[in-house]
């Protein structure tokens, strides 16, 4: 069968605020014709925001954590070498390993790691062929393993193009002035001409290897990815308009063009591609980021690691077109991860339940089912991946760390064993940042301890060691290393005021934390972060009167504060003046779309007004934002029944909600001995279909069953089966609950017991279990005591990371000591589908020996 | 834009030859050797007429 055609596209750091006033001025025609055809919208990245982990997630759908590309730099333990990555060490399949094994040709060039070069039924070239170290003369060797299959080097080797090939004219569109001042360059100036003919011309060379292979080689899938964007921003971005303080007359006159030049040049290279892919291929155009411009470019950058990124804009450019993909329409929500899951659903494969982004579906013109495996991974069959046992050919490392260092990716230290030890260190701090910012907070906290162990100097480390600690709720851990790092910071790098209030907010100590907020504004040493935080802090105690006038003084000074606008809107909307506040949110959401909470409150604000078309369309869009906002659904059904008589359409919104329900599967939870058995009792006598194998047999400890199934204990491996639990109840143990598909909606009932109670409880079951440790007695397990703590404490973070849970949390001994009442609010979590008459009489507290007050 | 033969290839070439990828830079590099090709056979007539 014919395989549908697709070009995939990375412009690396590409940014629609670039793109959008060239498009206007007819500069970016070809652009500009593609969006008219295409769905587009903003991206957002991924922290931290280094291009070869936020590369390999767009190809894989997955986090680093699972994809295991940690940075732009490895080493290697067993023989202790240094290298720049190399996809040898991704963990995850990417979309073209998965398309070659469904008998698709795939070509890819210079994707970010892609060397050394992958054995795909297509052709692949390396993102280290086109590195230049030798001069224009000389013989340029090509990289061993830099192309796949290497028949194709003889051909490719001629299309790579070398800095010195790049002549003044074509710098020209570049820095126009360029011919005219050729005899008063600076040595300054030669270097950054340099530059340029340097990317230029890896540039050139990428569009030189896959127009070849476009029209040369039978393909299906073509992948390219540039990076010249994002490599010419870094340098030159300063230099843009309006003329930025630092930089001299003389250098923005010369240096002003270069930007647009090149975002010009990417979009003739586009018209080509787009030529040559025809009309019936998928175009998809990704950036990984976008780039700061204008007013919001850092003035000067910190001294610490990684600080280039600062530079990045957090939102990338997103296109798609294609058969059965809407036309000139934006997308909202999309992440980097949600590419490959989006373009597999697109060619009717299926998306890997363990991938992490979700499945863009208002892209597509029609409603679609969306299959779903288990895993890409385990699957068996020709992936065009290098052998388990193919050891990487060697390589100029050296060279390529230098290319890095140059570049400001990596710094260089003085020693190898420095360096490695650096590398290793980075990594890991690179680990704890996915952790961090994906809701994994007590794993980012076991790396971050324990780099703190090794260095307790390092400044990014103790901030980050410092707020994840006041994010689980670790107060004291968090004061204790804040005050050792306050007296180490001597030179005063940090924002010491920024910690210290937020350790005071998270200790409920809001007023204190009022206090010096309130010093700082009184003292004139308020920076706007300071006053937001002081103004969130009012309006968290719904102190809205406080909160206005600070979030007007921000204002006054900077007009176009999104979030401040929309916390004055906030405070006007609580005040009831409806018509203020409408106006605030719509400003805050003409600067920055994306904040859903802020169209919803615009929603609340226009039912305030009475113009309940208005507001229902500024629901939808909170909704287009944030499927889960599950209160705008809820007035939207409320206006479409009351106000606006459309059936249909609060119809749309009561099925989604029964969709959910459909796709929807209740959980018992707890930690083991808290009354989990009892609550899954309760559920089956309440009529819920409960899921159980019964392998583990009732016994003295459990008179009445534990309601368990085997499966769940191995759901770390293996939770394809989780669609049959699907409207029944499970049993799962508190630990693995993050182990759940997050594919469905889960309905947690948590079981809450004293920790002592559910100890002894324990000790006893052993004892009964092993009458030879009856002589020992029971005992507290401090060690375990403080496990358990640390599990609830894990479960009450990943409920606040994840929308796709509801927990309903029953005190255990409430329940005993009240049945009918916590019944009836089970039944309501429930949405009444219980028979609380046939529950009533469930529990025995006969059973329920471990009572302390009765032993 | 789709072939090169649209266009008057300069010696020292264009963005826009560049853009079109392999066909453009192969043209571009054919149009220098055929220049420097000139240059020599120039060169050996201006000798052959000194001479």
């Amino acid at each position: 069968m014919k395989k549908q055609k697709v070009l995939f596209i990375g412009w690396d750091a590409a940014d629609w605020k670039i793109i959008n006033p060239l498009m206007d001025n007819g500069l970016m025609p070809a652009l500009n014709k593609l969006v008219d055809e295409s769905v587009i919208g903003n991206i957002s990245t991924l922290s931290p925001p280094l291009s070869p982990m936020l590369w390999t997630s767009i190809a894989t759908g997955k986090t680093a954590d699972k994809h295991g590309i940690l940075g732009f730099v490895e080493t290697d333990k067993e023989n202790g070498t240094i290298g720049p990555i190399k996809n040898t060490s991704r963990k995850s399949r990417a979309i073209w390993n998965i398309l070659n094994a469904q008998g698709y040709k795939c070509n890819v060039f210079s994707w970010w790691p892609s060397h050394p070069a992958e054995p795909i039924n297509g052709l692949m070239v390396s993102n280290f062929f086109n590195s230049v170290s030798t001069n224009y003369n000389e013989e340029w060797p090509v990289s061993k393993g830099a192309v796949f299959p290497e028949s194709y080097v003889k051909e490719l080797k001629e299309l790579r193009v070398h800095g010195e090939e790049i002549t003044a004219q074509l710098i020209e569109p570049f820095i126009p002035k360029l011919l005219e001042m050729l005899d008063d360059l600076t040595d300054d100036d030669h270097k950054k001409i340099s530059r340029i003919r340097k990317h230029l011309a890896e540039c050139v060379s990428v569009q030189a290897q896959v127009t070849w292979a476009m029209e040369n080689t039978e393909w299906d899938f073509t992948a390219v990815y540039f990076d010249t964007i994002d490599k010419l921003c870094h340098f030159f971005m300063q230099f843009a308009a309006p003329k930025m303080n630092k930089v001299s007359e003389r250098d923005f006159e010369i240096y002003k063009y270069v930007i647009n030049a090149i975002y010009v040049f990417h979009d003739m290279m586009l018209e080509r591609l787009l030529a040559l892919a025809g009309e019936d291929t998928t175009i998809v155009l990704v950036s990984d980021h976008g780039f700061q411009s204008g007013d919001l470019r850092p003035k000067s950058l910190p001294k610490i690691h990684a600080s280039i990124a600062l530079h990045h804009n957090p939102l990338g450019i997103f296109l798609m077109k294609g058969k059965g993909i809407k036309k000139d329409e934006r997308i909202f929500g999309a992440s980097l991860l949600d590419i490959t899951p989006t373009l597999l659903a697109h060619l009717q494969l299926p998306v890997g339940r363990d991938m992490d982004g979700k499945v863009l579906a208002h892209c597509f013109e029609k409603s679609q089912e969306v299959k779903y495996i288990g895993s890409w991974e385990s699957q068996k069959g020709d992936f065009g991946e290098h052998p388990k046992e193919y050891i990487p050919p060697a390589m100029n490392e050296n060279e390529a760390i230098a290319q890095l260092a140059e570049l400001g990716y990596i710094e260089l230290e003085e020693n190898k064993e420095e360096q490695f030890d650096k590398i290793t260190k980075d990594n890991q701090y690179h680990l704890s940042v996915v952790y961090r910012t994906t809701g994994r907070e007590l794993e980012a906290l076991s790396i971050l301890e324990n780099l703190y162990e090794l260095d307790k100097v390092d400044t990014r480390v103790n901030l980050d060691l410092i707020d994840t600690y006041i994010e689980t709720d670790q107060t004291d851990k968090a004061r204790s290393v804040f005050d050792f790092f306050k007296k180490l910071n001597t030179e005063k790098l940090v924002n010491f005021d920024r910690i210290e209030v937020n350790i005071l907010l998270q200790e409920g100590k809001i007023k204190e934390a009022i206090q010096i907020l309130e010093k700082l504004k009184k003292d004139g040493n308020s920076s706007i972060a300071l006053l937001l935080q002081l103004a969130n802090s009012y309006r968290i105690q719904k102190k809205y009167d406080e909160a206005k006038p600070i979030y007007e003084t921000i204002l006054a000074s900077d007009s176009k504060d999104a979030t401040a606008l929309h916390g004055l809107g906030i405070c006007l909307l609580k005040n009831e003046k409806f018509e203020e506040a409408a106006d605030k949110c719509m400003e805050a959401i003409g600067i920055q779309f994306e904040m859903s909470a802020c169209h919803f409150h615009l929603g609340e604000a226009l039912i305030g007004l009475e113009l309940y078309e208005d507001a229902a369309n500024a629901l939808e869009l909170t909704l287009n934002l944030d499927p889960n906002t599950n209160r705008a659904r809820k007035l939207l059904i409320d206006i479409y029944t009351k106000h606006l008589n459309n059936k249909v359409k609060a119809s749309i919104h009561e099925n989604y909600i029964k969709a959910r329900k459909e796709n929807e599967i209740i959980i018992v939870s707890g930690l083991p001995r808290s009354g989990t058995s009892m609550m899954m009792q309760l559920l089956d006598a309440g009529g819920i279909d409960v899921l159980t194998d019964e392998v583990r047999d009732k016994d003295a400890n459990n008179p009445k069953g534990y309601y368990e199934l085997e499966a769940v204990k191995t759901l770390k491996k293996n939770n394809g089966w989780l669609g049959n639990a699907v409207g029944k109840a499970l049993k799962v143990v508190a630990p693995l609950l993050k182990e759940l598909k997050l594919a469905f909606n889960y309905k947690i009932i948590f079981m809450e017991r004293d920790l002592k109670e559910i100890l002894i409880s324990q000790e006893k079951m052993k004892l009964r279990n092993n009458p030879k440790l009856k002589n020992k007695g029971i005992t507290y397990n401090l060690k375990l005591a403080n496990a358990f703590e640390n599990e609830l404490k894990k479960v009450a973070i990943w409920e606040k990371q994840n929308k796709n849970i509801e927990i309903l949390r029953v005190n255990y001994q409430t329940i005993l000591e009240h049945p009918t009442k916590e019944i009836e609010r089970i039944n309501e979590f429930l949405n009444g589908t219980l028979n609380v008459k046939e529950m009533d009489g469930v529990i025995d507290r006969t059973l329920y020996r471990e009572q302390l007050q009765k032993n | 834009m789709n072939k090169p033969t649209d266009y008057k290839i300069p010696i020292e070439g264009s963005l826009g030859l560049l853009a079109l990828g392999a066909v453009g830079l192969k043209a571009w590099r054919a149009k220098r050797v055929e220049n420097e090709e000139k240059i020599k056979k120039d060169k050996k007539s201006a000798k052959k007429g000194k001479g």
